[in-house]
């Protein structure tokens, strides 16, 4: 079982009958993500590509058996679709959307930790678990199921390092877009905990960069719960200067002067592996597997 | 955005706390800050010129859905240090804090000083967040002086800019990805001279505008264009790129072109048939662009 998304979750897509939605959606089923219902207010009742439309995403829910969403919805309604998708009682939402304030993100945080669900995003591009299914738009030439999860700040980046680990012959157990912006829903130490409990993730790639506290809180979490599992960081954003909105609004946030170095040494403290290029994650990922392989190995023979 | 030191003013005085003026005294600096990967609103309370984390100084976490109380001021003015305030910054932090809710600011850092037993405001600094601009009116008087800045005309077209002090101008897709290429180019010896994130979808006009751009930037000896298309098509950027070009003639520098993802064969065909050599290793892009910039030949 790979963490939160299986090839049999049931997912609904908000906004599907929507330009973006209905694309996406498309490229989802092709890759075999189990989409069961589209939510757009006004055209409940009627089927789009054979998907029954509903409402509520409530309504939904109660007929399809859907516990994952993700949302295509404009800025404009994207907030409130995730408040839907929380009350509805989904254990997962993602939001792809970028532009949504950070107030009513700093809300749809807190009300999603109240009711137990996993929100992925915004801003980002979804996640994969490869060779199973998707929610969002992570290329699905650049992944293969293997035995790393990655966990990214960036998409672009993200699709880079999936493309050297494929090459290498290093697959992903899962890969996660956290999202560029400075409040999200889930941050690398919410899904650390997960990770640590999939029996199918050996180690860990962490793609940060400067600005919030990600890293640092991430580094934090390792420290006092190690997870047996080697970690492997590549943080993004040393050249830039201090304080500047480099594309991803959460780069901007930087506190008391902590910098790159800051990240950098906390990971380290916390004995995360640093790489310092996307070929070098790959590089530092296969030794990572042939090492637990060896260890398993002579422990077999 | 940060905003200029006027609107903080008027801000505040709007919410109840007018200017200091040339009033002196010691002051109670106030910072007021959402905490970035948890749901609270931090305040925080610091005596003069008082360091954090000695006993001059004190924060309280406030859970955004009850927002703001008098419970946590008088928790946040409890230590010893701190007590002489709560008659003159107890009625003003609150009303900070509905200056902080209604212009949807994400830092404020002000000087409260003691007048009688009011407080006033001196110097500090607030954050806006624009992504609120379209739906508060608010923030969008805030984010007005900005739209005449060169990066506003960009971001409209999809583009995000920043410049930088070194010799590449550097044009990608996604913000990780192009700090990434900075990041590369800086340890190849050869900073960029810009940042150029075109992730709003690489169309002509967007490229011809990031392109103009670099083109006046006076330190620019080189430009390297970098696309990992994933949901991007890798060709289609290949049109883009070539239509740019035809755009402006007197382009001059030389270009490196990094093409690779969805598409980027028949991409690479396209640039290629118009004489422009591209690569699909990113590796070798920065290196050949650092090569250009710093005199080289790639």
């Amino acid at each position: 079982m790979s963490f939160l998304l299986q090839r049999e979750t049931r997912v609904l897509v908000q906004g599907l009958t929507g330009r973006e939605g209905s694309f996406h959606a498309r490229v989802m089923r092709e890759y075999g993500t189990r989409i069961v219902a589209g939510v757009t207010p006004g055209k409940g009742g009627q089927e789009h590509e054979g998907v029954p439309i509903f409402d509520r995403v409530a309504d939904a829910r109660a007929a399809t058996g859907a516990e994952a969403g993700i949302i295509f919805v404009p800025r404009a309604r994207a907030a409130d679709s995730a408040v839907e998708a929380i009350r509805a009682g989904l254990r997962l939402v993602v939001c792809t959307t970028d532009g949504i304030p950070v107030h009513d993100m700093l809300r749809i945080r807190a009300m999603a930790r109240e009711a137990g669900c996993t929100v992925v995003g915004p801003n980002c591009p979804g996640l994969v678990s490869p060779g199973e299914s998707k929610l969002g738009f992570i290329p699905s030439q650049v992944c293969s199921p293997g035995p790393v999860a990655v966990l990214s700040r960036s998409g672009s980046l993200s699709y880079e390092v999936c493309q050297e680990l494929t090459r290498a012959g290093v697959g992903q157990s899962t890969v996660v877009g956290v999202g560029g912006d400075p409040v999200k829903g889930s941050t690398f130490a919410d899904l650390l905990p997960l990770l640590a409990a999939d029996p199918r993730t050996r180690a860990v790639v962490l793609l940060g960069e400067i600005g919030g506290s990600d890293e640092e809180q991430a580094a934090e979490w390792l420290a006092r719960n190690p997870i047996a599992r080697p970690v492997i960081a590549y943080l993004v954003g040393r050249s830039a200067p201090p304080f500047a909105k480099m594309g991803h609004p959460g780069t901007m946030f930087v506190r008391d002067g902590r910098s790159f170095e800051y990240k950098v040494d906390r990971l380290r403290a916390s004995g995360v592996r640093m790489a310092d290029s996307p070929w070098d994650v790959a590089r530092l990922a296969a030794e990572a597997i042939a090492d637990l392989e060896d260890r398993t190995g002579r422990r077999t023979a | 955005m940060w905003i200029l030191p006027e609107q903080l003013a008027a801000m505040l005085d709007e919410h109840g706390v007018p200017s200091a003026g040339a009033l002196e005294g010691s002051a109670l600096r106030v910072r007021i800050a959402i905490e970035p990967s948890t749901a609270a609103i931090r305040v925080e309370a610091r005596a003069g010129d008082a360091a954090p984390d000695t006993a001059a100084s004190a924060s309280v976490d406030v859970d955004v859905r009850y927002g703001l109380w008098d419970t946590h001021v008088r928790d946040l003015l409890a230590a010893p240090a701190l007590r002489a305030w709560s008659a003159a910054a107890g009625p003003a932090i609150p009303r900070l804090w509905a200056a902080f809710q209604a212009y949807e600011l994400l830092v404020l850092e002000v000087e409260l000083v003691a007048a009688g037993p009011d407080a006033r405001a001196r110097g500090g600094r607030a954050f806006c967040d624009d992504n609120a601009a379209w739906r508060n009116a608010r923030v969008a008087r805030l984010a007005a002086p900005f739209a005449a800045e060169p990066g506003q005309a960009l971001r409209a077209l999809g583009v995000e800019y920043v410049e930088l002090d070194g010799a590449v101008g550097l044009l990608s897709v996604g913000a990780g990805e192009t700090m990434a290429v900075m990041d590369l180019l800086d340890a190849a010896g050869c900073r960029a001279a810009c940042f150029l994130d075109v992730s709003g979808g690489f169309g002509v006009d967007a490229v011809t505008a990031a392109l103009r751009q670099v083109a006046a930037l006076p330190r620019a000896r080189a430009v390297l264009v970098n696309v990992f298309g994933g949901l991007t098509r890798v060709d289609v950027v290949a049109e883009s790129l070539l239509e740019a070009l035809d755009r402006l003639p007197g382009f001059a520098l030389p270009l490196v072109v990094r093409l690779e993802g969805t598409q980027a064969e028949r991409g690479r065909a396209l640039v290629a048939a118009r004489g422009l050599r591209s690569r699909p290793a990113l590796r070798d892009a920065v290196e050949a662009a650092a090569a250009l910039a710093t005199g080289g030949s790639p």
